[in-house]
Parts: structure tokens; C-alpha cells; sequence
């Protein structure tokens, strides 16, 4: 392979990296709208919660949370409709999971929008686009994306990790209380809350490993991008 | 920066939502009820609340025995009125907020009240004479009981006639 030809594929290589980081980049941007979205499904929450206490201070609806196992209120104790009450005890388990998959869902779907891969048509022309590209760069904000795409990945990682954690936990509750309740024993929240954990542990393993693959080669790529940068800018190339 | 804001507009807003919501607090009371009892509910003026009083006639073939099983169980409500109660009567009542107060004070005694407590629910059962033990408890419910504070406190008193089941439940919001 002739050098220019090397050059090129280096440059394909650098390219392909700096759109990842340009998703990444996007992700971060897109944190605070994930958190836009688990704020309002809090505050729904806790209106709700309002709407019900003072629906019981004017009416006496009672047995709100007051068989939190089952979510069933005694014929003597219940003025609500069974079907609000079983909403109203299941509210505080429905309206974070929901908000954490339209969160996620928001996410997933901006991240797709990301344009990339617009300089495939440059580096058609070979060596000379491959410098041209080169030359395009704006190495400092190129270096800043990096940084901010390292640690808006992580973040938004946990935060996936904690949401599917919470989801898989109300999945795992159900079975958990009637499975507990045949066999007599005290429901613990902790059990489901452990077992969903570790399980979410391992079904995010593989993806867990790649991302933080792509963080340590973003690690990587940044070192080398410094030390690349102030060889270009010191460097000259003809196009 | 846009977002920013509403993010700190939405941390305000569950603040402020946090804090009402531990305003809430419910009380419940029950016994049986033996001769005269007095059911005496107490709140502070700023306190809204809703109250479930429960009321069974307690059956023949039950221990304790009914100490007159001829007469009928009667309710006695505040106003004088009465009425007569064969099988399990729950009646709802609203008490309402009648004032406002800014600051902590607390009564010990039967009915005690605090910040933490702002309702507080009693059933008495058989009890001598059933006027004085109203007054003892308005007195030790007014405003004269607690110097210094422009609380005050209301009280709503009922009195059952006869052997029954008992139960009051109350949920208020302090604001």
C-alpha cells in the first residue's frame, strides 16, 4: 500500500471515530433532555399524589396505599372506584417507569437524527480530499468534543442502567409478592430490587464492555489527536 | 440555557409539591363503645380535614355484653339532634379550615395537638356525665390553654348511646 493510500484509510479511521464522538457529543446534549423528562414524570407523580390526598381529605378514600402488597381496599373501607385505587397504588411504580422509556425512547430517537458520515464524499477524491479534511478540522473544539462526549456517555450509561434497573424491578414485583405470599413469608423489596440488579447486570454486560471500550479508545484517540494536531498545524501539505 | 431554566422551574415546582404533601395526616380512633362514649375530634383552625366515623351496634351473642340491650344505639350529634342506629352506619363530615396561624404551639391532655399532630381523634367510652366531660375537654382545648399563641383549636364532639363498635378515621391537610 503506497503512502498516500495509508493516509487516506488513516484519515477514514479518524473520521469514523470523530462521528462516533459526534454522537456521543449529541448524547450529551441530549442528558438534560432526558432529565427534562424525568422531572415532569415526577412532578405528574406527585401531582397525582396531591389530586389523591386531597380527594381523601373531601371524601374519604382511605385505603389509598393501605394494603400496598395486594392494592386492593376492603368493600367497608373503600369509597373510590376499584379502578382508581388500583392506580392510585400503583401510580408511584407506573409514572417513573414510563418516564424513564419515553426518556430513553426521546433519546434513542434525536440520537438516530445525528448526521454522519458526510465526509465519505471528500475522501472519494483520495489524498488530496483525505488533507483537505484534515485541514477542515477545528482540532481545539474536535478536542473538547471528546472530553464532553466521554463524560456525557457515562453518565447517560448509569442513568440507562438505573432506569432499566427500576423497570425490571416493578416486572420482577409482581411475580415476587404473589410467589411469596403462596409460600407465606414477609415480603422484602429488597429481594426484587437485588434480583432485578444483578439481572439487568448481566443482560447490559456486552454493551456494558463495548461502551467502556469506546470510552478507553476515545481516551486514546484524544492523546494521540493532541499529539497529531500540533504535528499538523507545525506540518505542510499540499493538497 | 433555555432548558436550564425549565429544569429549575420543574426542581421548584417538586419542592414546593414535597411540601405540601407532608402537610397531610391522618388519625384513627376506635373502641368499643359502652353506656354514654364520646367521640371528640380536636384540629387546629388552619387544619382542613375529613372525618369517617363508623359506627356498628355491637351484636347480642358478642363478649362484653351491651349493659342495656333493650334501647337502641343512639348517635347524638353536636347540635342536639340524634339518631337511631340498627346495623353499621358510617357518616362523612367535612371540617373545615377556620383560621390562620404562623408559628408552632402544642396541648398535652387527651386530645393533644402539635405541629406534627394538628389532628387528633378520641373515643371515650361509658362515661358518668357526659356534659362535664365536654367542658373539661373545651377547656383544656381553648386558646386559654395554650398562653401566648393565637392559635386556636377546633372541637367537634358526638356522643354514642349504647354498646357499639366505634371506629373514626380522619384525614387532614395543615396550609
Amino acid at each position: 500500500m503506497s503512502e498516500e493510500a495509508t493516509i487516506v484509510a488513516k484519515v477514514e479511521e479518524l473520521m469514523g471515530a470523530l462521528d462516533q464522538v459526534k454522537r456521543y457529543r449529541a448524547l450529551s446534549r441530549l442528558l438534560i433532555d432526558f432529565a427534562l423528562v424525568m422531572l415532569a414524570s415526577v412532578v405528574l407523580l406527585l401531582s397525582w399524589d396531591l389530586a389523591v390526598n386531597f380527594y381523601r381529605v373531601q371524601t374519604g378514600f382511605y385505603c389509598y396505599y393501605s394494603a400496598p402488597v395486594t392494592y386492593t381496599c376492603t368493600a367497608s373501607s373503600a369509597t373510590g372506584s376499584p379502578f382508581l385505587q388500583l392506580f392510585a397504588g400503583l401510580s408511584p411504580l407506573l409514572i417513573p417507569a414510563a418516564g424513564v422509556l419515553i426518556g430513553v425512547y426521546w433519546v434513542d430517537r434525536k440520537l438516530k437524527s445525528v448526521k454522519v458520515g458526510e465526509w465519505r464524499e471528500s475522501l472519494k477524491e483520495g489524498f488530496p480530499g483525505a488533507v483537505k479534511l484534515l485541514q477542515d478540522l477545528k482540532w481545539d473544539s474536535v478536542l473538547e468534543d471528546i472530553r464532553a462526549s466521554k463524560i456525557g456517555y457515562s453518565v447517560y450509561f448509569v442513568v440507562k442502567v438505573i432506569g432499566y434497573w427500576l423497570f425490571a424491578s416493578i416486572l420482577l414485583f409482581f411475580p415476587y409478592v404473589l410467589g411469596i405470599s403462596a409460600l407465606h413469608q414477609d415480603v422484602n423489596l429488597f429481594v426484587p430490587a437485588f434480583i432485578s440488579f444483578v439481572l439487568v447486570l448481566v443482560l447490559s454486560r456486552n454493551d456494558l464492555q463495548k461502551r467502556y471500550g469506546q470510552v478507553v479508545s476515545l481516551d486514546n484517540l484524544m492523546w494521540e489527536l493532541r499529539w497529531f494536531s500540533s504535528e499538523f498545524k507545525s506540518a505542510k501539505f499540499e493538497a | 440555557m433555555r432548558k436550564g431554566w425549565l429544569v429549575f422551574v420543574l426542581v421548584l415546582i417538586i419542592s414546593a409539591q414535597l411540601v405540601v404533601l407532608s402537610s397531610f395526616r391522618d388519625v384513627e380512633a376506635d373502641g368499643f363503645a359502652n353506656g354514654n362514649s364520646v367521640i371528640a375530634i380536636a384540629k387546629w383552625d388552619y387544619v382542613q380535614a375529613g372525618i369517617r366515623i363508623s359506627v356498628t351496634p355491637q351484636p347480642l351473642s358478642v363478649t362484653p355484653q351491651p349493659l342495656n340491650e333493650s334501647e337502641p344505639v343512639k348517635l347524638v350529634f353536636s347540635n342536639g339532634t340524634s339518631i337511631s342506629i340498627n346495623s353499621t352506619y358510617t357518616i362523612t363530615l367535612q371540617l373545615p379550615r377556620t383560621g390562620d396561624f404562623f408559628g408552632n404551639a402544642a396541648i398535652g391532655g387527651t386530645l393533644a395537638l402539635s405541629e406534627d399532630q394538628p389532628l387528633n381523634a378520641v373515643v371515650e367510652q361509658n362515661v358518668g356525665n357526659v356534659t362535664s366531660y365536654v367542658n373539661l375537654l373545651k377547656e383544656s382545648e381553648t386558646s386559654s390553654a395554650i398562653p401566648a399563641c393565637m392559635c386556636s383549636v377546633d372541637l367537634y364532639v358526638l356522643v354514642v348511646v349504647g354498646a357499639a363498635q366505634v371506629s373514626v378515621a380522619a384525614y387532614g391537610v395543615s396550609l
